[in-house]
């Protein structure tokens, strides 16, 4: 017997071709995500192949711990794992706001980002390999909480931490979205990058928990998605000390607001990417 | 069997509200696999918008085109990883990644991997002379350096068709010849190259076909040679030394030939029709030759010719 043959007795054509398809979808995800994986590994090896640049990340992440720390610690006497915690949320949302925009802003001038284009099965990867330097927190992570360690004060709801960090980028995904659309298609806004980053740190940092505590601001904040998940870090990483909304309700808030707010910022993203196609990309044209 | 084939492509960018630029107005062209079309035009002409189309990075408002027998806007994801580009304008490395990283980068995304990329990498670094150089960041490297590691990136999948966007603009005569050089050896290998260029001597030189872009129109296109012969108004040019240099050149004049005089040299220009010979024998009859010698047309002659001496024209601005 035929070896096609031998398969259609055994499977059946159809279970066949659902085989055939079923793989051609598997390759599809697997070169995905092999690809990312590619662009994130040797992004690495270059951060990592020269000293002077891996520091500057460290040292970067210490100066935003400071810029949170010392005011703090001067105007009052909070214990350091909330400081740990405000700074940590802060990086945080700051981060997962350019999850998927950093992938495109600043990729398109020198033209690597058409030429991943022919490269890449799906840009998806390129999103993806994006994604996996948040892993890069870890440092601000263990900066925000080595002095409260030290202090005595630290005390952490791990699976609670676990849920808002996933929640935080979830719920980040559709402003990501939205910048990167806004960037190929309207108005290339690379240049802003460095000064929007820096003033929603603050925003996050000291502007959305002075907020939460204070009321006519409270009702207007609670709309953002960061309130909430600003509130559900300082909950996890304080061991339920602080608590600035009820958490359930965060949670519930940023998974509704993820399910309604990405499907429309996707949709805006490909007309975004069509505009792209037919007048060039924003920061291309004459 | 046809690499490119264009059939009235037509391509209009709004600018403003109520501004169009009409960018492209039907081009059709086609250049044969394995040899290299000249792409020529002033600026503004459209020769970049006809890379970024066929590229698939802009979508044509009317038109057809093929790579490779594969229609570009419905069968582009089957073609893209057989093609490439390259420019000096932009150079489609990520700029703060050495050169070995990048290729390595693009070469693992292109599918290569273990020896077989290795040994790629190190035949293009050894190709373009960039082994020295292959630990430098690419916003570290000179003009010439980044043009180089640029039209690496470019052939890590070994292209069968290789669009070059002007890549010898701005840099320096000796480079931009070694990049001819380069140009030339791909071109030897097999790979079809679309070469826009501002450059006559260097789409003369490297060119098996011409086209020329003329505010988003092709005004003329063929083979180099057939381009030449149709379009160039002269037939020669002939360069004299001689002890009456002004003398000669009242003479010449006087027998109807254009004639220019200039630091002891007399230039003939020979227009269509007219005979080397009898020149020569006007010549030698009026003055003791020192030095001569016959020009054949040039490029440059055939642009002045189909663009006028005033140059060429950006793409039209349209209302509404």
């Amino acid at each position: 017997m035929g070896e096609k043959n031998l398969a259609d007795s055994v499977l059946g054509v159809g279970s066949l071709k659902r085989a055939s398809g079923l793989s051609k979808v598997t390759d599809y995800w697997f070169k995905v995500l092999e690809d990312s994986w590619v662009i994130f590994k040797i992004e690495m090896e270059e951060l990592f192949s020269r000293v002077g640049d891996a520091l500057m990340f460290f040292v970067q992440f210490l100066i935003m711990y400071f810029t949170v720390m010392l005011p703090l610690k001067l105007v009052g006497a909070k214990p350091l794992s909330e400081i740990g915690a405000l700074f940590f949320a802060a990086m945080l949302n700051t981060s997962a706001i350019f999850q998927f925009a950093d992938a495109i802003l600043g990729r398109i001038r020198s033209g690597v980002y058409e030429a991943f284009r022919l490269a890449l099965k799906s840009m998806l990867s390129l999103y993806l390999a994006n994604l996996y330097t948040s892993w890069m927190l870890l440092v601000a992570f263990v900066i925000g909480f080595i002095p409260a360690a030290l202090e005595g004060s630290l005390a952490i709801d791990l699976p609670v931490f676990i849920v808002a960090f996933i929640l935080t980028f979830l719920s980040n995904a559709s402003i990501s979205i939205v910048i990167a659309g806004i960037h190929i298609a309207y108005k290339p806004i690379r240049g802003f990058r460095g000064i929007i980053g820096l003033i929603l740190y603050f925003l996050f940092a000291y502007g959305i928990p002075y907020c939460l505590k204070n009321d006519p601001w409270r009702r207007i904040v609670l709309v953002l998605p960061q309130a909430h998940s600003t509130s559900l870090i300082l909950y996890s990483l304080t061991a339920h000390k602080v608590v600035l909304t009820d958490p359930l309700f965060s949670m519930l808030y940023l998974v509704i607001f993820t399910v309604v707010t990405i499907p429309p910022s996707l949709k805006m993203y490909f007309k975004a990417e069509r505009i792209a196609k037919k007048y060039g990309f924003a920061s291309l044209r004459r | 069997m046809l690499a490119i084939k264009v059939s009235n492509l037509v391509k209009v960018f709004k600018i403003k509200r109520n501004k169009k630029i009409v960018a492209l107005r039907g081009i059709t062209f086609s250049l044969p696999k394995g040899h290299i079309l000249g792409y020529l035009g002033p600026n503004g002409a459209g020769k970049t918008t006809t890379i970024r189309i066929l590229t698939g990075f802009l979508e044509p408002d009317d038109g057809y085109a093929e790579l490779l027998g594969y229609d570009i806007s419905r069968e582009f994801e089957r073609v893209k990883h057989i093609i490439n580009i390259m420019s000096t304008e932009r150079t489609y490395l990520i700029e703060n990644m050495t050169i070995e990283r990048n290729l390595r980068l693009f070469g693992r995304l292109y599918g290569f991997r273990g020896l077989e990329l290795k040994r790629r990498i190190n035949e293009l670094l050894e190709f373009f002379d960039l082994k020295e150089h292959k630990d430098k960041r690419i916003y570290e490297l000179s003009r010439g350096l980044r043009v180089r590691s640029s039209l690496c990136r470019a052939l890590i999948n070994y292209p069968e068709v290789l669009f070059l966007d002007e890549p010898t603009s701005g840099i320096d005569v000796i480079c931009a010849e070694q990049i001819r050089s380069y140009i030339r050896k791909i071109s030897r290998e097999g790979t079809t190259i679309f070469l826009a260029t501002h450059n006559m001597y260097e789409a003369q030189r490297l060119s098996d076909y011409l086209a020329f872009l003329d505010r988003g129109r092709i005004i003329a296109y063929g083979r180099t040679e057939e381009i030449l012969e149709k379009f160039s108004p002269l037939e020669k040019v002939v360069r004299i030394k001689c002890d009456k240099p002004r003398e000669l050149a009242k003479h010449l004049l006087s027998e109807g030939y254009e004639v220019e005089e200039k630091g002891g040299e007399v230039r003939v220009r020979l227009r269509r029709g007219q005979e080397l010979n009898p020149l020569l024998v006007e010549i030698a009859s009026t003055a003791r030759i020192d030095f001569i010698s016959v020009v054949e047309p040039s490029l440059e002659e055939v642009f002045k010719h189909l663009y006028g001496r005033g140059g060429g024209h950006g793409g039209e601005e349209l209302g509404r």
